[in-house]
């Protein structure tokens, strides 16, 4: 059976006794609500409807959250359909929170750990309705029996596939927006010069994820090392790369809100792309160090070595899909294109080189090409910096002097790829109610008011 | 767990029925309660932040003293804030005489045991108050000089209409349970029009929204009903039978022809074509008045004209049909109702002087001389952010010698006191309540004891009598004993007087009031002086001078003004709604509402913010000559132009307090504050 929320939108007002109800059943702080009134038209612009989604956790038939979670936290009970999360095995990675479109799973900064909407799980066992429901004081919001994924088409629910057990009620088709006896010699506002969006803030900001940069790079790069050594010889330097290697786990493991929880993240392994890339640059550090120490390596073990590290770039590539961000695998900063990039930078490999930074001159092009055209600020001068530094120069360099590999071509192109990296972050969104009815917002204005 | 049912108290139209959860003697939670068919669903956000507003680290429980000079405050004991309230009491009665002493409560609870102060002040020798009252007296009396009385039928009989003008109203949130029935009505084919300067929450179901300059409604009421009489869309017979002065009011309306009432209210000609037709083809038809419109100098006159609609179309007495303004059924315990209750006695007992109007509380208390003021004492109120002209009152208060405060929380008024007593909440003294909406009396039971140091008002007169060695007698018969025993004896007493109501029944929940219509005059029976429905009233002119029908004329503070210099230096109106996030103001200082209402903010329109430089979100100035207040301006394309919007009840020292703009004027009737009289303009800091 699956329970879910029924919400008619004509008759919210956004007045927020939901959230409140929810803050109380569940002794939350106030600010960190599992439920959530979003408005649409909050700024009243002439001949566009303003209503309310009052929205929690839609206890997904298939739950993102759930497939996603590293560590396993959640469970989906059979009987109610509840999507709960056990909050002592969370490890605080937050990757639910990008997984999940509906923006359900809340980080407790006091906790470090996720929280969310239990479908008042304990008040459901004793006949009662979630208590969002029952102090609902106009009766918008309603608990039974629903088909997920049904009459959810509407203006600002985000449209992201996945079935989520609510249903709506939706707007009357003969709301009308209501006539306004506003005088005709009044200038309409300069709607569009004057009107401004509420800037959505992305979830993941670079602030927060500067230790998953440092630690993308930094397996980017050795895999691409191990490729040098393999291909072109380069000189083994175990020392070095258990190093940096070490240097990449300890940050990634910094934006853990429970460290001491950390080996959790390799639980999920049937279905977490995330504990994937956990699993496979684990394994890639540790035999890649083991495999350099070996006095007379076998380049078939290096080759081994080398899959497993591509394989966890491939997998850490995968990690970011699930925010629903578009054309990422059309992204330059792609670590498994970075790590390729790598191997003919340091085993100074034409080749290699070549096609990376052709790969990468094509891929970025196309899309500063393609953000600039859907309005976006292309940032010229950090883009000529990206190209001209980060993939030009190195070229140079080899045309330059094939033979000797020039120290300044690794430090130029490890600082474009840092660059694209860091745009790459700034560029990731996740899909969430309150973008989606900012960007539903936009669309209804440009078609016309 | 304990649970009790209880009834909210607030200021407020709703006034729910919600069951109360204790756990170790906190609110745990607070659930519906389906017995008041007016709240079914339970409370409002306001009602659920009761679990923080009880037990909040801010709350004030012990007697507070200032310290001198300064701004701070210490905790003192009762037995050291009752000696120095009583040794200053005793002072200025022997000195000036006891009315040099002012009492003044505002409206900050409801409940029975509310007239225990007033009884206290007696028995001291007496005291100065106010007359008159800042919420709604020029509705009330165009009411009471219309239909006799002020009633209207049960909350739940909106949903039997087919047209509903929301007239100044924005019930989605300031009667959020109405909106179950307006929506009831709506989702069987009613029509819903509002009329506000405003787009609001309870606009958007509508088919119409006109929005008139703020202060003309009245213009555009005789309009409609000049539209209504011509086009022969009136109800001879009903009119025949039960209306005196229908010829009279016909001819004044020739005056007020819809060209005149569109240039008047800037509202084009064809929406009150419109609104007029819609009045003539629809029926039954309820108008639902909100309170603000009646707050200018002309709003006596413009709620007897918009009246006037539903009279001369027979839409009163009427399943779905009638006017709703208050409902004070349910006050069986008032022996004369509002708003006469308010009103100065003509002849004055020489013991409470009644001589300060509430809507000027600031420039009166100065004015005061046969004995001057000396001390203040303030209960359930905060009249230094809710009364006009902020300045004039702080100058008033600054002006005494000493202040008495008694409150909950660290309010603007409490911080002009010498000696601030805690308040009890609404948990911790057992009282019974009305409402002003729906027809229900209710027990408000004690569910708590007060924590820290904290007495109910009650207790604390009854130790100041005692002090003041009053007759024990006289307190007995006046003041309830501070035990739970001695109020419940005290309440039954006063139930005694009414058939039909006891503190037994009232246990088991809401009780509607006993001869309780549910369909308002549908007995026809208007207590008038003539016995009809009065269009034209004689007391409308003997007492208040103005015209026997209602008649359009300029607020005194309008940009239409004669004064050209007004309406150049202050071209915008500035409207104070309520908001869904206080009960004007009280609650903004909780997280919990915090969490939804973060801080102050002046809605503007677009096109007024780009004539003065404005961008969204900047810090700007809102003034006119009597004050000014700085916050962020806040973009509403629905806004009309020339008015921007602050809601009231933002306490000074949260960056609010729209009166410092008001001005501290009455209402043509009734002795309303005409707060709504107000231009200012808007400027960059």
């Amino acid at each position: 059976m699956q329970k879910g929320f029924i919400f008619d939108i004509n008759h919210c007002t956004g007045c927020s006794a939901c959230r409140l109800a929810c803050i109380i059943e569940n002794d939350l702080e106030p600010g960190v609500a599992w439920r959530e009134v979003h408005t649409f038209n909050p700024a009243r612009i002439e001949g566009i409807p303003v209503f309310h989604h009052s929205l929690a956790c839609n206890h997904c038939v298939d739950p993102p959250c759930l497939i996603n979670c590293p560590a396993s936290a959640y469970t989906k009970d059979q009987n109610t359909g509840a999507v709960t999360i056990d909050e002592d095995a969370c490890i605080g990675c937050k990757y639910c929170s990008w997984a999940c479109p509906f923006d359900a799973p809340k980080l407790n900064p006091s906790t470090g750990v996720m929280e969310k909407c239990t479908l008042c799980e304990d008040r459901i066992d004793h006949g009662l309705a979630p208590a969002c429901v029952t102090l609902c004081p106009t009766g918008a919001l309603g608990f039974g029996d629903v088909e997920p994924g049904s009459h959810q088409h509407e203006l600002g629910f985000p449209r992201s596939g996945v079935d989520a057990a609510i249903e709506f009620v939706p707007l009357d088709s003969n709301r009308h927006i209501p006539e306004r006896s506003i005088d005709s010699s009044q200038p309409p506002g300069g709607l569009v010069n004057s009107f401004e969006i509420d800037g959505v803030e992305s979830k993941i900001s670079l602030r927060s994820e500067w230790s998953l940069i440092v630690f993308s790079q930094v397996v980017a790069w050795l895999t691409g090392y191990i490729l040098a050594v393999v291909v072109n010889k380069v000189p083994a330097l175990p020392i070095v790369f258990a190093g940096l290697g070490i240097m990449g786990v300890v940050a990634s493991a910094l934006h853990l809100g429970k460290r001491k929880r950390a080996m959790r993240a390799l639980v999920n392994w049937r279905r977490s792309w995330l504990t994937r890339e956990v699993i496979l640059t684990s394994l890639f550090l540790i035999t890649g160090a083991v495999w350099l120490m070996i006095p007379g390596r076998g380049s078939v073990w290096g080759w081994v070595v080398v899959a497993v590290g591509f394989a966890g770039l491939f997998a850490m590539d995968r990690v970011y899909h699930v925010t629903g961000t578009e054309k990422l695998s059309l992204h330059s900063a792609q670590t498994i294109i970075t790590g390729i990039y790598a191997g003919g930078v340091l085993g100074w490999s034409g080749g290699l080189l070549m096609a990376g930074a052709a790969a990468k001159l094509l891929l970025y092009g196309y899309r500063k090409h393609r953000r600039y055209n859907h309005g976006y600020d292309p940032r010229f001068g950090i883009s000529a910096l990206r190209i001209i530094m980060g993939l030009v120069a190195p070229v140079l360099f080899w045309l330059w002097q094939p033979g000797t590999i020039a120290l300044a071509a690794i430090v130029f192109a490890a600082a474009g790829e840092l660059i694209d990296r860091v745009e790459f972050y700034a560029e990731l969104y996740v899909t969430t109610p309150r973008r989606q009815l900012t960007l539903d917002l936009e669309k209804t204005i440009t078609r016309g008011v | 767990m304990k649970k009790f049912t209880t009834g909210c108290p607030r200021n407020c139209y709703s006034t729910c029925t919600f069951e109360v959860q204790i756990e170790n003697g906190r609110i745990r939670a607070i659930e519906p309660h389906p017995a008041n068919k007016a709240t079914p669903e339970g409370p409002c956000l306001k009602g659920l932040s009761y679990v923080e507003r009880v037990h909040s680290p801010d709350r004030i429980l012990y007697p507070m003293i200032r310290r001198n000079d300064t701004a701070e405050f210490e905790q003192t004991s009762w037995n050291e804030a009752l000696d120095r309230i009583t040794e200053r009491m005793c002072h200025y009665r022997d000195a000036y005489g006891p009315q040099s002493v002012m009492f003044y409560a505002g409206s900050g609870t409801k409940g029975l045991l509310n007239g225990v102060s007033l009884a206290f002040w007696r028995l001291f020798g007496g005291c100065t108050t106010t007359y008159g009252d800042l919420c709604w007296p020029a509705g009330l009396e165009a009411t009471r000089l219309t239909l006799g009385e002020n009633k209207h039928s049960v909350p739940w009989d909106i949903a039997n209409a087919k047209l509903i003008v929301l007239w100044g109203k924005n019930s989605a949130e300031t009667n959020i349970h109405q909106m179950l029935y307006i929506n009831r009505a709506l989702d069987s084919g009613a029509t819903l029009v509002v009329v506000d300067p405003r787009r609001t929450e309870s606009s958007e179901r509508a088919q119409l929204l006109i929005q008139p300059r703020p202060g003309t409604d009245g213009a555009i009421a005789l309009a409609v009903a000049k539209l209504l009489i011509e086009n022969g869309s009136i109800d001879d017979g009903f009119i025949d039978k039960h209306v005196l002065g229908y010829d009279e009011f016909a001819r004044a309306v020739e005056d007020m022809p819809p060209e005149r009432a569109a240039d008047v209210s800037s509202v084009p000609v064809e929406y009150i074509r419109k609104l007029a037709r819609l009045i003539a083809e629809t029926t039954p038809v309820t108008i639902n008045t909100g309170f603000g419109l009646q707050r200018y100098t002309n709003s006596g006159q413009t709620m007897r004209a918009i009246l006037a609609l539903l009279i001369l179309t027979g839409n009163i007495g009427k399943p779905g049909a009638g006017w709703i303004f208050a409902n004070l059924q349910s006050h069986v315990f008032d022996a004369v109702k509002d708003p006469v209750a308010f009103y100065p006695p003509a002849e004055p007992d020489g013991v409470v002087r009644m001589s300060v109007s509430t809507a000027r509380l600031g420039p009166d208390m100065l004015r005061m001389e046969n004995p001057p003021l000396k001390m203040l004492w303030v209960e359930r109120g905060n009249p230094i952010t809710q009364n006009p002209e902020t300045n004039q009152v702080l100058k008033a208060v600054r002006a005494l010698d000493f202040r008495v405060v008694v409150d909950q929380f660290m309010t603007d008024t409490a911080r002009e006191a010498d000696v601030i007593l805690p308040a009890k909440t609404m948990f911790e003294q057992t009282d019974v309540i009305n409402a002003y909406w729906h027809p229900y009396i209710q027990l408000k039971p004690k569910a708590i004891d007060p924590p820290g140091g904290v007495k109910p008002e009650t207790e604390i007169y009854y130790l100041l009598a005692q002090r003041l060695g009053i007759d024990a007698g006289q307190i007995a018969a006046h003041i309830p004993e501070p035990t739970e025993q001695g109020v419940r004896a005290f309440l039954e007493a006063k139930l005694n007087d009414i058939p039909g109501l006891s503190l037994e029944q009232l246990r088991k929940g809401p009780v509607i009031a006993p001869d309780h219509q549910e369909i308002a005059f549908s007995d026809f029976v208007f207590p008038t002086p003539s016995g009809k429905i009065e269009l034209a009233s004689d007391e409308a002119n003997t007492r208040w001078g103005v015209g026997r029908v209602p008649v359009y004329s300029e607020p005194m503070e309008s940009t239409h003004s004669e004064q050209r210099e007004q309406r150049h230096k202050y071209p915008l109106y500035l409207m104070t709604p309520n908001t869904k996030n206080r009960i004007h103001s009280q609650f903004n200082n909780l997280k919990m509402i915090r969490d939804v209402s973060p801080g102050p903010f002046v809605a503007i329109h677009p096109a007024d913010a780009a004539k003065r430089g404005i961008k969204n979100g900047v810090t700007v100035r809102v003034f006119n000559d009597r004050g000014s207040i700085e916050m962020p301006a806040q973009f509403d394309h629905g806004m009309r132009i020339g008015c921007v919007a602050i809601t009231n009840g933002w306490w000074a020292s949260e960056g609010g307090g729209v009166n410092f703009c008001s001005k501290a004027r009455e209402t043509d009737i009734a002795h309303g504050a005409a707060f709504h009289d107000n231009l200012v303009e808007v400027q960059i800091i």
